[in-house]
């Protein structure tokens, strides 16, 4: 049932299919544009022809293996870390109850990088290439619970305090990512700025597929908490007395957040900002209910970090620009803007 | 709703470390009548309320509902047997007055003979109970607090439960209001809800309430019906305060004044 008719409703008629054309746009754009350009017409094309299907417009077959090889696995991957960054962002700042709640704000993506390195540093054994996913995902998990544990005073967490915890402990696992550089004799692991940064330079199909995975069931699943993340805003005792078995909706919620980002990072390293910006656009022009926020918060995530990894690729042309620099560029203002309101808005630091 | 409960709280208590404060608390809240907590600051009116909610558990004694020990409910469960409205509620979002009293109507998602309509029509009725139907579709944060009150009061009402529990519903309301509130309560305990609300207006509980709990230091001093309870020698020793009781002039209930 739809928790009433906000007054927004104008705006959310054209939400969806404003992010499906900026999202196709993106795509294409990401195909197409960068070091060797293929127009449009051709990057169709050659998606068409590998369904089956011919419509009479010729390309080359290094223009194939561009679209097809390079550009397309990477722009998948962009997508879906992008996506569960975004909806990851919403459903933290629902749980939280907190508009600054965000993976790398709070640490949750310094402690899947700590994780991931750790199973490279280490070699993951029989876990193939799910080892740095997993440890990804338990990295994440862990720090999703010492911030849950740390930030919280009666019932609430407040929004200085989530934040200094995060700081703390991002501080702490970045170290620890430094240490393991040094320590450990792993090329991988040299390239520690991989993981402070965030790239897409390193993406595969084979490389993608467990982030696919992951990243999958984090997307599929965190929209059925919508209901019950609203709820939660009103309130940790308001939601239970609602009927909403409050301590499992929020583990369940970490374990999804964590199954995404931990994968997310595990494939691209740290990218920060996208799970503010995304949600926080939406909740402008949407409304905060969820069960719209959760979806359309994945695919703006989407859309930022194809934009951003289009930049990345092609502003300093031939050499590559890490695209989290890119997006904390942008969410790095944005961030100081949010500050100020929410203080603004709910008095010195509630 | 011919749906009716009691919620019994039987010899209970709450202590943190040495601080006991709840202590040996039996009542009950019968479906049909509008129970007052009324009380000192301090004497344990708020803290019984969550006990009796199910936010904190007792460390003595037992609350029941309709005979069973509430702890044996699920969250979902419970929240279709019994509301609660809070001294506030705080919202970090901007969700309008409308979506905070849809969801009152969460717990009743699952049931079979639910619908939207049916939703939509009871989230109206809510409002319209409540005075709010104006503050729709404004942004609850936005809302003083009174309104607030009258909103979350509407998502209580949403929620049709056959028990209701409230914590102080009148205190940031105006005087029209506060009458206003009461009487919505009374017309609910007509229609067979049990209603447990914590009052700190004496005369409220005095006008509107069937039966009046006085508590002290987290225990009852006095219960029965407000005439018995309203006791100027009672009430001056445990406020701490000289009062006088008097008939009112118009109404067929005590009026308490303060000397």
């Amino acid at each position: 049932m739809a928790a009433g008719r906000a007054p927004v409703a104008t705006h959310r008629s054209w939400l969806w299919p404003t992010l499906v054309v900026l999202l196709v746009a993106a795509a294409l754009a990401n195909l197409g544009m960068g070091s060797f350009d293929v127009g449009p017409l051709k990057v169709v094309a050659i998606l068409l022809d590998h369904a089956g299907l011919d419509i009479g417009v010729d390309f080359s077959p290094q223009e194939n293996a561009v679209v097809w090889s390079l550009r397309l696995p990477r722009l998948v991957l962009a997508a879906l870390v992008g996506a569960v960054l975004g909806m990851a962002g919403a459903a933290l700042q629902g749980l939280f109850r907190n508009p600054l709640a965000d993976p790398q704000i709070i640490g949750i993506s310094s402690g899947a990088a700590l994780g991931a390195g750790i199973v490279l540093a280490v070699g993951p054994g029989i876990l193939g290439s799910f080892g740095s996913p997993i440890g990804g995902f338990a990295g994440a998990f862990g720090v999703a619970v010492i911030v849950y544990l740390f930030a919280r005073y009666e019932g609430r967490t407040e929004v200085v305090n989530l934040v200094l915890t995060g700081v703390a402990v991002s501080a702490v696992a970045s170290a620890a990512i430094g240490y393991l550089s040094f320590a450990v004799d792993s090329s991988r692991l040299q390239t520690a700025l991989f993981w402070f940064l965030g790239s897409f330079t390193l993406a595969t199909w084979q490389g993608a597929r467990p982030a696919l995975l992951f990243g999958g069931v984090c997307l599929l699943l965190l929209p059925f908490f919508a209901g019950r993340l609203n709820l939660l805003l009103l309130g940790e005792s308001e939601a239970r007395h609602l009927g909403v078995d409050v301590e499992r909706v929020r583990v369940l919620v970490l374990v999804l957040v964590a199954l995404g980002i931990g994968a997310g990072v595990a494939a691209a390293g740290i990218i920060g900002f996208v799970g503010l910006l995304a949600p926080h656009g939406v909740r402008l022009v949407a409304g905060p209910d969820h069960r719209t926020v959760l979806p359309a918060s994945a695919l703006a995530g989407a859309v930022l970090v194809l934009v951003a990894d289009l930049g990345a690729r092609t502003l300093a042309s031939p050499t590559e620009i890490p695209v989290g620099l890119l997006t904390a560029l942008a969410g790095g203002p944005f961030f100081l803007w949010l500050l100020r309101r929410t203080r603004a808005e709910y008095g010195a630091w509630g | 709703m011919g749906l009716m409960a009691t919620l019994t709280a039987s010899a209970v208590g709450f202590s943190i470390d040495d601080a006991h404060l709840v202590r040996d608390v039996t009542l009950s809240a019968v479906g049909g009548e509008v129970l007052g907590l009324v009380g000192p600051n301090g004497s344990g009116k708020s803290t019984l309320l969550q006990l009796m909610a199910g936010d904190r558990k007792p460390t003595a004694g037992i609350i029941e509902l309709d005979g069973t020990p509430i702890d044996r409910f699920s969250a979902a469960g419970l929240a279709r047997l019994r509301a609660v409205l809070p001294q506030q509620t705080v919202v970090p979002f901007p969700f309008t007055a409308r979506a905070i009293v849809a969801m009152g109507r969460h717990p009743h998602h699952k049931d079979p003979d639910n619908s939207h309509d049916r939703d939509r029509s009871i989230v109206h009725d809510a409002m319209a109970a409540t005075d709010t139907l104006e503050l729709q579709h404004r942004i609850f944060p936005s809302l003083s607090g009174g309104e607030q009150t009258r909103v979350a009061l509407a998502r209580i009402l949403a929620q049709q439960t056959p028990v209701i529990l409230l914590d102080e519903p009148t205190a940031t309301l105006d005087v029209h209001h506060q009458e206003h509130a009461m009487r919505l309560l009374r017309d609910r305990a007509a229609t067979g809800v049990a209603v447990l609300v914590v009052l700190h207006d004496l005369n409220l509980g005095a006008a509107y309430a069937d039966h009046l709990v006085l508590l002290a230091e987290g225990q009852v001093a006095a219960a029965g019906p407000p005439a018995e309870v309203l006791n100027a020698e009672l009430l001056s020793r445990t406020y701490r305060q000289p009062m006088r009781v008097i008939q009112h002039p118009h109404r067929r209930c005590p009026l308490v004044l303060v000397e």
